[in-house]
């Protein structure tokens, strides 16, 4: 007997099938993120509008300073903005608390980072379960072992961060982001730390997400090999956003 | 989970663990000890005032009620005016003398007679009464404390004494010597520092304390029964102000070495807080947790069922989004294999059917993942 299951197409199938009117899953209107240095405002953000379609996978581009990261943050919530809107599944993070802001991020987006950002006192497992624990639904041992499976960590989930290699740590990362099947993934250059082979582990990884999961992907990344595993990569410069064309 | 993330924070940093442990340790420690040292030194004075079996304490006017520090300012003679009172048996005059050399304790002079028909005598452990001028009589614990033994020449006051008997402790002081004697040293020839005195019966103990009042105004009579409740920190003048100075130097340095110790992991470990906070912890979810301690119990039960706890069509009939995205869709078959209820195939169905959904798209897409 069949069952009957939830997919979220990616967008792109749903864009060639003439169904156009999806909504973003995520889009920003005129977002500006100014940072005070003593008596001067520093923008890093100058009104930047984009938008995410489900199950779209994004790469964003641009030099250093030109204000990817604060982007990020600010569309993650972990940075409040200036002025301007960001709109997560329908919801208007800058109009949340901080604690309304704290609740719609654990259930829509998981982050990864560069640096990995595990926490060192926990064993691999132990890193990806404290995600679950804090979403609120407890630990889940199905879902659990679907997920480390497929990212290949099922045979080192008892070792310390500081006893797995940048690829597996990068690999927990992204376990520990998508272990409560957030709406938007958001990376912060998750290869920046990573060599060649397992660059390309973590991007086949976060492709894997997109094309047969759904999982809709924002990254940011230096290297523009990267972004021939994204559909649609977007430049920044000076705070704003030059283009956006997709990628071949 | 958490628990276990505090526990391995705690043993990440052993020696900051104990320092702060320590810190606490020693802060209450520090408070308790303060706090029970006065009180046990008060307690055990008033016992030992009590034990001693008269039934009125009368002191000079305006005298404190830390008798120790009274001085010898009332004359003997005092004594005999009370001695003739009605229903007083026995007066015996004590004088005091604080002596902070080598250590800090009182000794009492005492009219052996008088305070034996007062208290009733000394119980002695060993040797016999004072006889001679320069004997001195010592309870138990002192004489225990000092090593000291009957026939022991012990110098205090800048005198020599014979240890002529070891007596049971509780019966004023630990350090006994002839009222004369201590008289001449002191230099308070025919005073006192307070009189003992015992009624005829206790019932009389109101009416004779009346009447010293009025033989001796001005004069501080105490009822020697209610002596233990009297000797608290908060009668003592000045003592319950110092025990909240030292509670409160206490207190700062435990705060001190608590803070210094919570400043240095926050500082060193602001990383991992900013990795909780993208994990979207906040202190009342926190709260929480044991919440998610017990759903792991269950989840953990329910697995054993073959369910695994997860996609359970709630009351309304609608599934929970719980582990329904893309895990499911990877689970699929072994979800089935293991038994998929069928209340959650139709709530499934409907909520497919009533989501406008096209159901050959979903069904390509499915077979496609198959």
């Amino acid at each position: 007997m069949a069952i009957a299951v939830t997919i979220t197409e990616p967008a792109e199938s749903r864009i060639l099938q003439g169904k156009t009117s999806v909504e973003p899953i995520l889009r920003t209107e005129n977002l500006w993120k100014l940072y005070r240095a003593g008596k001067v405002e520093v923008p890093a953000l100058r009104g930047v509008n984009f938008e995410v379609l489900p199950g779209e996978s994004v790469a964003v581009m641009g030099p250093s300073g030109c204000g990817k990261s604060s982007l990020l943050y600010v569309i993650g919530g972990l940075a409040q903005a200036t002025r301007g809107k960001v709109l997560v599944d329908g919801n208007d993070l800058t109009a949340l608390s901080d604690s309304a802001r704290t609740k719609l991020r654990r259930s829509k987006i998981g982050f990864v980072f560069q640096r990995f950002n595990l926490l060192p006192t926990l064993t691999a497992k132990g890193n990806i379960a404290i995600a679950q624990f804090i979403h609120g639904d407890g630990f889940d041992p199905h879902r659990f072992d679907v997920v480390t499976q497929m990212l290949g960590l099922a045979g080192r989930l008892q070792h310390k961060p500081s006893e797995l290699s940048g690829g597996e740590q990068q690999r927990v990362a992204i376990a520990r982001a998508i272990i409560n099947e957030p709406k938007i993934l958001l990376a912060d250059e998750p290869t920046g730390n990573l060599d060649s082979k397992n660059s390309e582990i973590v991007l086949q990884m976060l492709r894997q997400l997109n094309k047969e999961l759904g999982q809709t992907v924002v990254m940011i990344t230096h290297n523009p090999e990267a972004t021939t595993y994204f559909d649609r990569v977007m430049h920044m410069r000076d705070g704003v956003i030059v283009d956006g064309v997709p990628a071949d | 989970m958490m628990g276990e993330l505090i526990l391995r924070n705690l043993l990440h940093r052993p020696m900051r663990t104990l320092i702060g442990a320590m810190g606490v340790a020693v802060e209450v420690a520090l408070v308790i000890l303060i706090v029970g040292l006065t009180s046990g030194l008060l307690t055990e004075t008033a016992k030992r005032i009590e034990g001693i079996g008269a039934d009125i304490m009368l002191q000079p006017p305006a005298a404190s009620i830390i008798i120790n520090f009274s001085g010898s300012p009332m004359p003997i003679k005092i004594g005999e005016k009370v001695g003739e009172l009605k229903y007083v048996q026995a007066v015996a005059p004590a004088l005091l003398q604080f002596n902070s050399s080598g250590a800090v304790e009182t000794i009492w002079g005492i009219d052996k007679d008088s305070f034996r028909a007062v208290s009733g005598g000394f119980v002695f452990i060993a040797g016999h009464d004072m006889e001679g001028p320069d004997d001195l009589l010592v309870d138990d614990w002192a004489a225990k404390a000092k090593n000291l033994k009957v026939g022991d020449t012990f110098n205090v006051l800048n005198h020599d004494w014979h240890i002529a008997g070891i007596v049971e402790h509780g019966k004023g002081a630990r350090l006994f010597v002839p009222l004369t004697t201590l008289q001449e040293l002191s230099a308070a020839r025919d005073k006192a520092s307070i009189f003992l005195v015992k009624c005829t019966r206790p019932e009389h103990t109101d009416d004779v304390m009346e009447e010293m009042r009025h033989l001796l105004p001005n004069y501080t009579v105490r009822p020697l029964k209610d002596f233990l409740s009297l000797m608290t920190s908060t009668n003592i003048p000045g003592l319950q102000s110092f025990i909240n100075a030292m509670i409160a130097l206490a207190v700062c340095i435990g705060l001190l070495v608590i803070f210094l110790t919570m400043y240095t992991s926050v500082i060193e470990r602001t990383r991992d807080i900013g990795v909780l906070k993208s994990l979207s912890l906040e202190i009342p979810h926190a709260l929480d947790l044991d919440y998610a301690g017990l759903d792991f119990q269950r989840r953990h039960d329910c697995a054993g069922r073959g369910d695994a706890g997860r996609n359970l069509p709630s009351v309304d009939g609608q599934p929970e989004r719980r582990g329904g995205g893309f895990v499911l869709r990877l689970s699929r078959k072994e979800t089935a294999r293991q038994g998929v209820t069928k209340e959650y195939r139709i709530a499934e169905e409907r909520r497919v059917a009533e989501s406008g959904k096209d159901g050959s798209q979903v069904a390509a897409k499915r077979d496609r993942l198959q």
